[in-house]
């Protein structure tokens, strides 16, 4: 049953059917003429599988990204971490990982930090003397660490398909973030004396405070964020949308970015890019019952069994497994179709499933920022007008740190589980 | 044909977004609205999950519906980036064929689902679960629309390509 369904699905997506379609046909299909489980049950459940509480955050997180970039915080924040790290060699390479990371604790998508960021970093950084080539390179990389800081997308739809709580799990994207951004700025230093890259003079304290002020408000977001799902006071859910609100709220009366009339366009937008991850996991969640039933989890968690009892030799595996299909498939979805899969093999094995989330969410953004289908790599080309092929090359060395913190984070899951178990223990 | 197809098809996807603005205003304003009201006036209104989670599902479903016109759902297309001509044409009847016949399915079984879960009721709200079911079908049918103005648009396509040869 579960073979002619992944053969079906993996010929209608090969020939170009969208991928949320070859889902549901595939499933319709093994269904009808394979199981003899009521077809209803496929169309049931692509409804329940979208009713959850926890997925309508994703629209929140997208509306907060989207009113960021729209509102121009992006420079703000730009050149409050230039104030900060200016002043070392190869500076405003390091202000745009800094500025990466804070946007990251507004936005849940690397693909809008790569879309927001994008523009207004690489042309800052090539009238200063640095490659364009390795300005995106490094905004591409960079743009990575937005789903592991929380709020997080990635973690959100996760959470939901694992059943695991998703305030725990944006706990648990703090220190492997922050790993993420030391250890491109470590490459960024080593690299600033082969390349010669500037350093900014050093700045006034009126100057830093200044730039503080003009990036205030923004950086209020991760804290009403952060601070109300901490304090109890809100659900991940609830804490996006008071961040949505509270984004427009500085867009439409402090900035006056937007007016009333963009309204409409903004709401269509929002809802029509969460539709893309939406549809997939309607689609995804009769493929998910099939493999309940046909007791794929079992079969798989067998077969691991039998070649290796040892969790860590299988994480290796699967970690690599997921850089190679994260090379080649869509992140978004990749984690869609394997997390049902996937965890009921590491729940076996006794790997915690926060710590495993991280490494699949971390394993997936690293696809989004490599070749030949990163969509952080098509964002940044796109905005900044750099050759792709250039800027495919000039990214695979900064991937390196972040594979490097990939194992670390595998490894030693202290460095993932520690906040969550100091913040919210027990849940 | 061809013409009133796309016509009707662009006329349904203008009233899918007019439909859209103000159901996502709303779920995002009930879902505000419930954290404002338990925790600041500690009067918490009992059925907004209830409104938020019917929300999201329409407004998720006639996303899609939108999305599927604009052709922006996730797909692979290095088989269709590598063909040229008839070839290329052929393919996207194809998959147009397969779209159309899987919508007509979900919109059908959808109804069934619709009629099947009408006599039962959201314990909060006690309204129909027929509304939470009923974006399925809803969007299926919008779909089914855009799809087969896609499968005449790139038959015709085929066809030009067939008399050109």
């Amino acid at each position: 049953m579960i073979g002619p369904l992944i053969v079906c699905f993996a010929i209608l997506a090969v020939l170009g059917v969208p991928i949320a379609l070859a889902m549901a046909a595939a499933v319709a299909v093994v269904m009808a003429f394979l199981t003899p489980f009521p077809i209803l049950g496929m169309v049931q459940r692509m409804i329940t599988g979208i009713d959850s509480f926890v997925l309508i955050s994703i629209p929140f997180f997208m509306l907060t990204g989207r009113l960021m970039n729209v509102g121009g915080i992006t420079s703000d924040l730009f050149r409050f971490a230039r104030c900060l790290v200016g002043p070392i060699r190869g500076g405003m390479a390091h202000a745009n990982v800094i500025a990466n990371m804070i946007l990251a604790g507004m936005s849940g998508s690397a693909v809008a930090d790569a879309g927001g960021m994008g523009v207004v970093v690489i042309k800052a950084m090539s009238e200063n003397g640095y490659r364009r080539e390795l300005a995106g390179a490094i905004t591409v990389a960079a743009s990575t660490i937005g789903p592991i800081i929380p709020p997080s997308i990635p973690m959100v739809i996760y959470g939901a398909m694992a059943e695991v709580s998703v305030g725990r799990l944006f706990l648990g994207g703090f220190v492997p973030g922050a790993l993420m951004g030391l250890g491109l700025m470590a490459l960024i230093y080593w690299t600033s004396f082969r390349e010669h890259l500037p350093k900014d003079r050093r700045y006034a304290g009126a100057e830093i405070w200044d730039a503080f002020r003009g990036a205030f408000l923004s950086l209020l977001t991760p804290v009403i964020l952060i601070g109300g799902i901490l304090s109890g006071i809100f659900t991940p859910t609830e804490a996006s949308a008071v961040a949505a609100v509270y984004a427009f709220f500085l867009c439409f009366f402090v900035y006056k970015t937007i007016g009333v009339r963009d309204i409409p366009g903004i709401v269509v937008d929002t809802f029509v890019t969460t539709a893309v991850v939406t549809f997939i996991i309607s689609a995804t969640s009769g493929f998910s019952y099939l493999l309940i039933v046909g007791k794929v989890g079992t079969a798989l968690v067998e077969a691991t069994l039998a070649f290796t009892k040892s969790p860590w030799v299988i994480l290796l595996i699967v970690n690599f497994a997921l850089l190679i299909l994260g090379c080649l498939m869509e992140a978004g979805v990749l984690l869609i179709l394997l997390t049902p899969i996937l965890v009921p093999m590491m729940k076996s094995l006794g790997v915690d499933l926060v710590h495993f989330g991280l490494v699949m969410v971390l394993n997936l953004m690293i696809g989004v920022a490599t070749p030949p289908v990163g969509m952080c790599l098509f964002v940044v080309s796109e905005a900044a007008q750099i050759r792709l092929e250039r800027l495919m090359r000039e990214v695979i060395v900064w991937c390196m740190p972040l594979i490097a913190v990939l194992f670390l984070i595998t490894y030693w899951p202290g460095l993932v589980l520690f906040v969550p178990n100091w913040l919210m223990p027990g849940k | 044909m061809n013409e009133a197809l796309q016509r009707l098809s662009d006329r349904l996807d203008q009233v899918t977004r007019w439909v859209l603005v103000p159901i996502g205003i709303g779920f995002i304003v009930i879902v505000f609205l419930g954290v404002l009201t338990r925790y600041v006036f500690q009067a918490p209104i009992i059925s907004s999950i209830e409104l938020a989670r019917l929300g999201f599902v329409w407004a998720a479903f006639l996303g899609a519906a939108i999305c599927f016109k604009g052709e922006r759902h996730t797909q692979f297309l290095f088989l269709l980036d590598r063909l040229r001509g008839r070839g290329k044409a052929g393919l996207k009847s194809g998959i147009d064929c397969l779209a159309v016949s899987l919508f007509i399915f979900l919109s059908w079984e959808g109804l069934q689902m619709v009629s099947a879960v009408s006599a039962t009721y959201f314990p909060a709200l006690g309204w129909s679960q027929l509304w939470l079911y009923l974006p399925l079908p809803v969007a299926a049918l919008l779909m089914l629309v855009h799809g087969l103005a896609f499968l005449v648009r790139d038959i015709r396509l085929l066809a030009d390509l067939g008399g050109t040869r």
